[in-house]
């Protein structure tokens, strides 16, 4: 369980996944596995991003949520989803997906043709996309995942305790 | 260059400079001693000899020029003075510096050692200047019996090294992860084997049953092995403090001995790091401001020489520390007159205090400036900031002082920071644990006793002091509407940072054995100290007490004294009231006991409690603990009531052997039928039997006072 040096060559396969209406993909070097959903502790305080905590075989690992990060507001579908652990510089980290999908690799050697940052994508949804790709029958979105998981620690989370508040009932 | 090699050249460098450490400093108590010499000569030419196979050029030149000079020594060719040794020990330094800057950046560091280099060749020139010295009978039979004796040891040195492997700390917490998964699935398989046993097919069930007793067997055995593993000498924590010592002491131009005991008593290796700041701190302080100079300890009739005396004992799943300075003690009484001065507590309040409790003083935050700024005796420079290290592990720290003759600072830690006592509850739908330590009383919140508000702050009424209350609910709840279904229905009186104060919970569940778990430093977000995996695979938040007193805002002078309020008599209570546990013995009789008699009250099956040469007794934080019934009642443990039959849980007042309390008394517990109250005694007694129980009176029924130390004798 000794976290392995994080490979950041161009990645050449894609673990994909559905989250909301969309196909978005990571790079299959950073995942170490899928697994069915655990049970999720919830974490008080925590930014709205981190679904919380699950065991992972005696190691204890942050949920994130990524549709939270990427602005995505379809409600989840329920049954299908997954945990896609993925490895980060502070160890593995959980997402948590609607639905696992197949591994994708670009056959050719040659990248497929790139689109632009989808529309519905605000600017800072956009930062976290690494690149759209066209691949037969699918558009595939790949997020640059250091960036989604730095965004979905750093994102505001609820005011902490009733010191903060103030006036209280 | 690879890596792996030179990991090892650097962890087996260090050593070697620490032992280098150890080496000189034995030689300036004893110049003549060979045996030193001779070692400090090995660990410098251990060093350069790889220095030079891995091409550091600027390392090996420093340990080259050192190692020129223990061989000067070695031969007797230079005599041992003052000089020699400071030069010795900056050439250790700077071999330290440079191993630091290879080890973050992988390479040699540009730098210039002439000064260094200069001095060492200054030290090994008087050899010439002076010629050879007089020979030195005793430098002379140094010498030639040297090597001889050098020679002998080193293949059995070799041969033990073999029996030892470097292991990374991370593949071992691997392991240990694991075996916290295996004994989780032995939990569950023995869980479902007693329910099946009922109803299932008996033979299967006799067959699984043996299998998982084996299974639970070496489940325990691996656990404890690999908790082992992690176990370092507590030593390691005061390997650099000799050379501490000597550097403080020639600094304050005082004279000063380290003492060690114990040196072989082991603890988990994250425990001796976080014990290595505390014990600096504590020893500069010992140096600088206990330990009189020279003049003052003459006046005093000590000898001119301070000793520092720093001892450890493994005892009933603890570690104790004992650091101990023959100086000139701490006066309590000047200590509590800056504490008024500096606001911490007001006069009236003061003069109650026992000088025990004001020495408690010197660990406030707030404190330490006083006592630099007044010079009272000067302690208490950051002890605030020990403490803290201290109590972030799960440890606690006191001091006890005699005027004019020393003071002893005193530390329990934990074995290991892998598996803690904690309590479990349950708020909001999700269940968080507390460690035990942290954990004074348990109340439960009613109509009679509840949360009141002073000041918009929640507050409860304790025995006549308003106790600060975190609502755990409405504080996890970041303000959001609390949920009348939600509201706490139990109190845990808390300790932190030497603060007392009430954490509100939905719920108290159980006490149980955590395997503590790190999270990210980012999840932890100032509440949390980790997390844990529950006996059901679900992950519980650990609850940060100190984090939750600072989130709370609870600073300031308090205990607020419960006077101003205006529902009750706020005369001060003018006779003593004690504090009794209400409890209802075997047959339904009520009986009390003195709270401060009991350490903690835990829960037992009935099938917790075996019997020990006879008598019963039952298994607590890895200890045996022998208990009792109250008197005269035979039908404990082992007999038909506390059989099989009727499984239920036994509350047991546990008394006796607190940790950091004077001697080791031994801890026994009191089986009772149920735990009633806590209630307020003013003293009242009624008529008795001279030979029965004490009678005393509460409210207006008659109930025995019992000392548990006398019931479970």
């Amino acid at each position: 369980m000794i976290a392995p040096a994080i490979d950041r060559t161009p990645a050449q396969a894609w673990c994909t996944f559905r989250l909301g209406g969309g196909d978005y993909g990571v790079a299959l070097a950073r995942v170490e596995e899928v697994l069915r959903p655990l049970p999720v502790t919830r974490l008080p305080l925590a930014p709205p991003a981190l679904a919380g905590l699950v065991n992972l075989r005696g190691r204890i690992l942050p949920v994130i949520d990524p549709r939270v990060v990427l602005g995505i507001r379809q409600p989840h579908t329920s049954g299908t989803e997954s945990l896609v652990v993925v490895s980060s510089a502070e160890g593995p980290v959980a997402l948590l997906v609607d639905a696992i999908g197949d591994v994708r690799r670009a056959d050719s050697g040659l990248p497929p043709p790139s689109l632009p940052p989808l529309e519905r994508a605000g600017e800072e949804e956009t930062a976290l996309i690494e690149r759209t790709l066209a691949l037969p029958g699918q558009l595939l979105v790949v997020l640059d995942l250091d960036r989604v998981l730095a965004r979905a620690f750093a994102l505001p989370g609820p005011a902490l305790g009733p010191r903060a508040g103030g006036a209280r009932p | 260059m690879d890596d792996s090699i030179l990991d090892d050249f650097l962890v087996d460098s260090h050593e070697g400079l620490d032992r280098l450490d150890r080496d000189l400093l034995a030689l300036e108590h004893d110049p003549a001693a060979s045996e030193p010499v001779a070692s400090a000569f090995r660990s410098l030419h251990t060093i350069k000899g790889t220095c030079s196979f891995l091409g550091l050029r600027r390392l090996e030149k420093v340990a080259h020029a050192g190692e020129s000079l223990l061989a000067a020594l070695r031969g007797g060719r230079l005599q041992w003075t003052r000089e020699i040794a400071d030069a010795l020990l900056a050439t250790a330094d700077t071999v330290r510096a440079i191993l630091a800057a290879i080890e973050s950046t992988r390479r040699e560091p540009e730098g210039e050692d002439s000064a260094l280099l200069g001095r060492l060749a200054d030290c090994g020139a008087a050899v010439s200047a002076a010629g050879r010295p007089a020979p030195n009978p005793a430098a002379t039979a140094a010498a030639t019996t040297a090597p001889s004796r050098e020679r002998a040891p080193a293949p059995v040195a070799g041969a033990l090294q073999q029996q030892y492997l470097r292991v990374d700390v991370r593949r071992l917490d691997a392991v240990m992860d694991l075996v916290g998964e295996l004994v989780l699935a032995r939990n569950q398989l023995l869980r479902s084997l007693a329910s099946s046993s009922r109803d299932g097919d008996a033979l299967v069930a006799r067959g699984l049953s043996a299998a998982a007793q084996r299974l639970d067997h070496a489940t325990t055995l691996l656990q404890d092995e690999v908790m082992r593993t992690r176990m370092q000498p507590v030593s390691a924590a005061w390997a650099r403090l000799p050379r501490l010592v000597r550097d403080v002491a020639s600094t304050c131009d005082k004279r000063v001995r380290l003492e060690t005991r114990g040196d072989g008593t082991e603890l988990d290796r994250a425990l001796v790091e976080a014990l290595k700041d505390p014990l600096t701190h504590l020893v500069r302080n010992a140096i600088d401001h206990g330990i009189e100079d020279a003049a003052s300890r003459a006046r005093a009739g000590k000898p001119a020489e301070g000793v520092l005396r720093l001892a450890a004992l493994e005892e009933g799943g603890s570690v104790h520390l004992e650091l101990a300075d023959d100086g000139a003690g701490m006066s309590a009484e000047r200590i509590r007159e800056q504490a008024i001065a500096r606001g911490l507590v007001d006069a009236a309040h003061a003069r109650r205090l026992t000088d025990e409790e004001c020495l408690a003083f010197v660990f406030r935050p707030g404190f330490s400036t006083a006592a630099r700024v007044t010079n009272i005796s000067g302690r208490g420079v950051g002890l605030d900031a020990a403490r803290a290290a201290i109590e972030a592990v799960g440890g606690s720290i006191g001091v006890r002082t005699v005027a004019g003759s020393g003071t002893t600072f005193h530390i329990r830690l934990p074995l290991t920071l892998a598996i803690l006592p904690a309590l479990t509850l349950e708020q909001s739908g999700e269940i968080y644990a507390i460690p035990q330590a942290h954990v004074l009383e348990l109340v439960r919140c009613g109509d009679q006793a509840r949360i009141e508000r002073a000041h918009d702050r929640p507050v409860f009424r304790l025995r006549g002091e308003l106790l600060p209350v975190v609502e755990l609910g409405r504080w996890l709840a970041a303000g959001e509407p609390a949920d009348a279904a939600r509201a706490p229905r139990h109190l845990l009186v808390l300790s932190a940072e030497g603060r007392r104060y009430g954490l509100a919970v939905e719920r108290v569940r159980d006490t149980e054995d955590i395997v503590v778990k790190p999270i990210g430093h980012r999840l932890r977000d100032g509440a949390f100290a980790g997390a844990t995996v529950l006996g059901d695979g679900r992950v519980a938040l650990i609850l940060d007490a100190h984090a939750l007193a600072v989130r709370a805002g609870l600073g300031g002078p308090a205990p607020m004294a419960d006077v101003s309020h205006a529902a009750e008599p706020a005369a001060a209570p003018a006779r003593a009231r004690v504090p009794l546990l209400l409890v209802r013995a075997r047959r339904g009789v009520p009986a009390a006991v003195r709270l401060t008699e009991v350490e903690r009250v835990v829960e037992f099956e009935s099938a917790a409690f075996e019997r020990l040469d006879e008598h019963p007794a039952v298994r607590l934080d890895g200890e045996v603990l022998p208990v009792a019934a109250f008197a005269g009642d035979p039908s404990l443990a082992g007999e038909p009531a506390v059989g099989r039959s009727a499984s239920r849980l036994w509350p047991v007042l546990v008394h006796g052997g607190t940790p950091g309390g004077a001697g080791p008394g031994r801890r026994v517990g009191l089986v009772v039928d149920a735990v009633l109250d806590i209630v307020d005694w003013d003293g009242a007694e009624a008529p008795g039997d001279a030979r029965g129980p004490r009678r005393i009176v509460i409210g207006d029924h008659i109930t025995d006072l019992v000392t548990l130390s006398g019931a479970a004798a």
